[in-house]
């Protein structure tokens, strides 16, 4: 091999091993900054329960919504219509939280049915749903042997 | 009426069009004849055409004329004028419209800057900007017309979103077009070279102008959307790395580098593949940008109207650009061609190459955070969303180096090894940053590794522009270095000023009643009182607050608004700044008030820098266009 | 020869990223409500709400004009919001509730409290009637034109878009 080849070729393999240290150290990055979605329902059928930050959306049950004023925290339930999950959140409710209406939480399970939420996604829009929220409601008002009683 | 005639003008456009087209085609590809007049004319005036239709979209919108489907559904007769007429590029179909504007306005631009440049090769440029213009004119028209009409005649619109009146929102998409709409002409002028067989270093001293004139646009875009993201949507942050705000990133990132690949391609006649490949990635991350926020896959707060069914030909158009723009360039990308790919260490041109890669991947690094959620949910179903942390984490440390690249490549000379020259230099920024850097650790109190690192290297950058510009001499003062050295030291600055407000910016959210005070990490609030007011399309309710810190106080009065059509609140807030740093509180209003009002307040450092840093880096490409006397080009 | 190769491997990929991301477009549109359109509605029976003796099959040929199909209960949330628009349609077109997994008494509070946009209300207690006519979920809403083809159909709740749509269809 003469030597302008093998230049060539050690700069060749010199970065591919730089492309993939980096690819590694970029898909690392990602993995743990990755924050998965779920819908009470999913929660209920996960066997396992999801450890890490997670995201849960549904609507905000009627009825629901508590302050616990001297911690200063609030209490709620997120339901998709079929199953509910019990939220707890320290912080300021945004606007846009509402009874009835679409929310999507962030924040860790203490178990299957209590999330510790850390933050309140809210959207611009009053009429707006999360698509992950619809998506989860339309899959639970779905008739559909796997979740029936 | 109206509505009719727009309609018609964007029909007889899109005629014009094939037709200028098809002459180009019969006249100088078949017959090979050196005339254009024909053909030219006939483009001027789909530009008219398309320039007109917009011009009575806007006044459709200005006169609320319902009968037309989207100033039913985006507007109202209690807006103020100047929103009546921003909501034209409000909505899909009138941004659309926009859109085909922008891409007409630059190929009539450059027919009216390029007089001196070879018939064939601005021809021919004119021949590809006419078919993207034909491309997306037909979108237009088949999937997204702006005159669509509705039967019978509404009495009032849907009203135009609340979050959407604001001056600043108003003016963003324009600017934004005007930036990665306009890398459409460069792409054109591109392809037209490698036909022509004129792709060569030349052209790349014609080009230039017209990567910098968008690319100037853009900067201002982002800048201004950032801006407007930190005053109105009240999170106290200037940028979310949200799926849409990287949408229009990726397009300015692969346009600097593409900036810089065209200047070494003139002035050192390499870096021609470079060039070639990053005028195509430009245009096409350009509209991928604009199929990620208009097709419904990404979940984002900003995200435009959902329409997958648009999507779909969107992606088709952009797989078609992709794919014939890369086959031309295959074929016929100039086989002996002046270029000449041997780079000196420690040279100039090798910084530049340098700079490439780094930019590359910052570049890739962003497109994976934006497109990661989009094929996990292709692929395995499950939804998920990045984390700004992923971004933050990768990208820091990189950008160090890049800050150091920045600043001592420019010293370097072309195609020569210029470390003993510079040796002496960077071992002198070195000792002017330290010193700077411990300064402002020791001012603050600050010892963070993380910290001193990004001060270090930002500061670095900034010393070396201000080396520059102390030591330049008069008769040797070239233009672009002034470009140049804004740009760069509004990036030093940009970066100096993240960090300093990464790291001392506090945030307190609280619940108050009126007269109630909060004291935490040193500062006090008071919530002093409140006050209604109302306005013809919503109702207002003031707070006042007094915020102490440093034994300085500050009166803010934010604000919530109940929207009467659409029925929505929005939550307003008020800004006061401290130096260059700014007191800032947003209300919450959720709930029963007699709990009191919930509080967000954020005191943010030195983010005033951040914006005259991205006001420095758009004047470094506006001042790229000024002329001196003695210079008879750009 | 290199060329040639660089073109297919340049085609390929292309069609790959086209394929991949017109999968995300489905992905986001997993409940694709348009698998019915322009089909004939399958026929059902309906049994009135108020008279257990009372039937209707649907579709209706021979109908004049178009009718409209609602599948909705009290415990459904976002059908309290569509709800209004009903009412706005109710005399611009016939509508055909079916009261899907309910218990009577709180559809009769939901209707007393809301109003009753139903021009004949059907009962769908164990929800088959809504697998027949291919619904998703609910709310679901169909129109239906004369010969009993399927005009139009949305799932979740209406608004003013589709309200829009479907004043549009009926004409």
């Amino acid at each position: 091999m003469n030597p302008s080849r093998k230049k060539k070729l050690s700069y060749f393999l010199v970065s591919i091993i730089i492309v993939l240290i980096l690819g590694k150290f970029v898909f690392n990055s990602l993995q743990k900054n990755t924050v998965y979605f779920f819908s009470p329902t999913d929660l209920t059928l996960n066997s396992e329960t999801p450890r890490g930050l997670i995201r849960v959306g549904g609507l905000v049950k009627k009825n629901s919504v508590q302050e616990k004023k001297n911690e200063a925290t609030y209490a709620f339930v997120v339901t998709d219509l079929k199953n509910d999950i019990y939220v707890e959140y320290k912080g300021i409710l945004p606007n846009l939280f509402q009874e009835e209406k679409g929310v999507v939480v962030e924040g860790t399970l203490k178990d299957k049915k209590f999330l510790l939420g850390k933050t309140i996604l809210a959207k611009h829009d009053e009429n707006y749903m999360p698509p992950e929220v619809a998506a989860a409601l339309k899959k639970s008002g779905n008739w559909n042997k796997k979740y029936d009683q | 009426m109206i509505s009719n005639i727009g309609a018609i003008l964007l029909i007889v456009s899109f005629v014009t069009t094939c037709f200028s087209l098809f002459l180009y085609i019969k006249n100088n590809i078949i017959c090979k004849s050196a005339v254009y007049t024909k053909f030219f004319l006939f483009y001027k005036s789909s530009f008219y055409l398309i320039l007109f239709s917009f011009f009575l979209l806007s006044i459709s919108f200005a006169t609320s004329d319902f009968s037309i489907i989207s100033v039913y559904e985006n507007s109202h007769t209690d807006k103020p004028l100047f929103y009546k007429i921003s909501a034209t590029w409000g909505n899909h179909e009138g941004s659309m419209l926009l859109f085909v504007l922008v891409i007409s306005l630059y190929g009539i631009l450059f027919f009216q800057n390029s007089k001196n440049i070879n018939e064939s090769l601005r021809a021919c440029t004119i021949f590809f900007q006419s078919i993207i213009q034909l491309i997306f004119l037909s979108f237009l028209i088949f999937t997204s017309n702006p005159f669509d009409k509705i039967v019978p005649i509404p009495n009032q619109g849907l009203g135009l979103n609340p979050i959407l009146q604001d001056p600043l929102l108003a003016i963003h998409p324009p600017f934004l077009y005007l930036g990665y709409v306009g890398f459409s002409l460069v792409f054109s002028l591109m392809l037209s070279a490698m036909i022509l067989n004129q792709y060569n270093s030349s052209w790349a001293s014609i080009a230039k102008k017209w990567v910098v004139l968008p690319w100037s646009f853009l900067s201002f875009g982002i800048g201004l959307g950032s801006f407007w993201a930190y005053y109105e949507l009240g999170w106290g942050g200037y940028w979310f790395w949200d799926p849409v705000e990287n949408a229009s990133l990726m397009p300015w990132i692969a346009s600097t580098a593409l900036i810089h690949s065209i200047v070494v391609m003139e002035k050192m006649k390499k870096l021609f593949s470079w060039t070639a490949i990053l005028t195509i990635l430009t245009f096409v991350l350009s509209l991928f940008g604009t199929f990620l926020v208009r097709s419904g896959v990404l979940n984002s707060v900003h995200a435009f109207a959902n329409d997958p069914e648009r999507g779909v030909y969107i992606l088709f158009i952009i797989s078609i650009i992709t794919m014939s723009s890369l086959v031309i360039y295959i074929l016929k990308f100039p086989k002996k061609s002046e270029s000449n790919d041997s780079f000196v260490l420690f040279s100039r041109d090798f910084s530049i190459l340098l700079n490439n890669y780094f930019l590359i991947f910052i570049l890739t690094v962003v497109i994976v955070g934006t497109i990661y959620p989009i094929l996990l949910s292709v692929f395995t179903g499950e939804t998920i969303s990045v984390g700004p942390q992923y971004y933050n984490t990768i990208l820091a440390p990189f950008i160090f180096i890049f800050l150091i690249l920045m600043a001592t490549g420019p010293l370097m000379k072309w195609n020569n090894n210029s470390l003993i020259l510079m040796k002496q230099r960077i071992f002198l920024f070195f000792v002017v940053s330290i010193f700077f850097t411990f300064l402002i650790s020791f001012y603050l109190n600050k010892y963070n590794f993380i910290f001193l690192l990004g001060v270090l290297c930002s500061v670095y950058l900034i010393v070396s522009v201000i080396y520059e510009v102390a030591t330049y001499k008069k008769n040797f003062f070239v233009k672009q270095n002034f470009s140049r050295l804004f740009s760069h030291l509004g990036f030093g600055l940009l970066i100096l000023a993240i960090t300093l407000n990464h790291f001392f910016s506090r945030e307190i959210t609280a619940k108050m009643h009126l007269g109630e005070s909060f004291f935490q990490q040193g500062i006090k609030i008071n919530f002093l009182k409140s006050e209604s007011n109302e306005e013809n399309n919503y109702d207002e309710l003031f707070g006042s607050y007094e915020v102490i810190k440093d034994n300085k106080t500050f009166i803010l009065k934010p604000s919530i608004r109940k929207y009467k059509q659409p029925k929505q609140f929005t939550s307003e807030t008020s800004i006061k700044n401290d130096g260059l740093s700014d007191v800032y509180i947003a209300m919450d209003y959720a709930g029963d008030p007699s709990t009191g009002i919930g509080v967000r307040f954020y005191y943010n450092y030195s983010v005033r820098l951040i914006w005259i840093s991205f006001a420095l880096i758009t004047i470094g490409g506006i001042v790229s266009f000024v002329r001196r006397r003695n210079e008879k080009t750009i | 020869m290199k060329k040639q190769f660089e073109i297919y491997i340049l085609i390929f990929i292309t069609v790959i990223f086209f394929i991949t991301f017109y999968y995300s477009l489905e992905a986001n549109n997993k409940n694709n409500p348009n698998v019915m359109l322009y089909k004939t509605l399958p026929t059902i029976e309906l049994t009135s709400f108020n008279n257990a003796n009372l039937k209707q099959v649907l579709p209706i040929i021979n109908e004049d004009k178009h009718y409209l199909i609602n599948i909705w209960s009290s415990w459904c949330v976002p059908c309290r919001d569509e709800h209004q628009t009903l009412m706005k349609l109710k005399d611009k077109i016939k509508i055909y509730g079916i009261n899907y997994k309910d218990k009577k008494s709180n559809a009769v509070s939901f209707l007393n409290e809301l109003g009753n946009p139903f021009y004949f209300t059907g009962i769908d207690r164990d929800g088959s009637l809504a697998i027949e006519i291919g619904a998703y979920g609910i709310p679901e809403t169909y129109v239906t034109n004369s010969k009993g083809l399927i005009v139009f159909k949305h799932v979740g709740p209406l608004n003013e878009k589709t309200y829009l749509k479907i004043n549009e269809i009926i004409k």
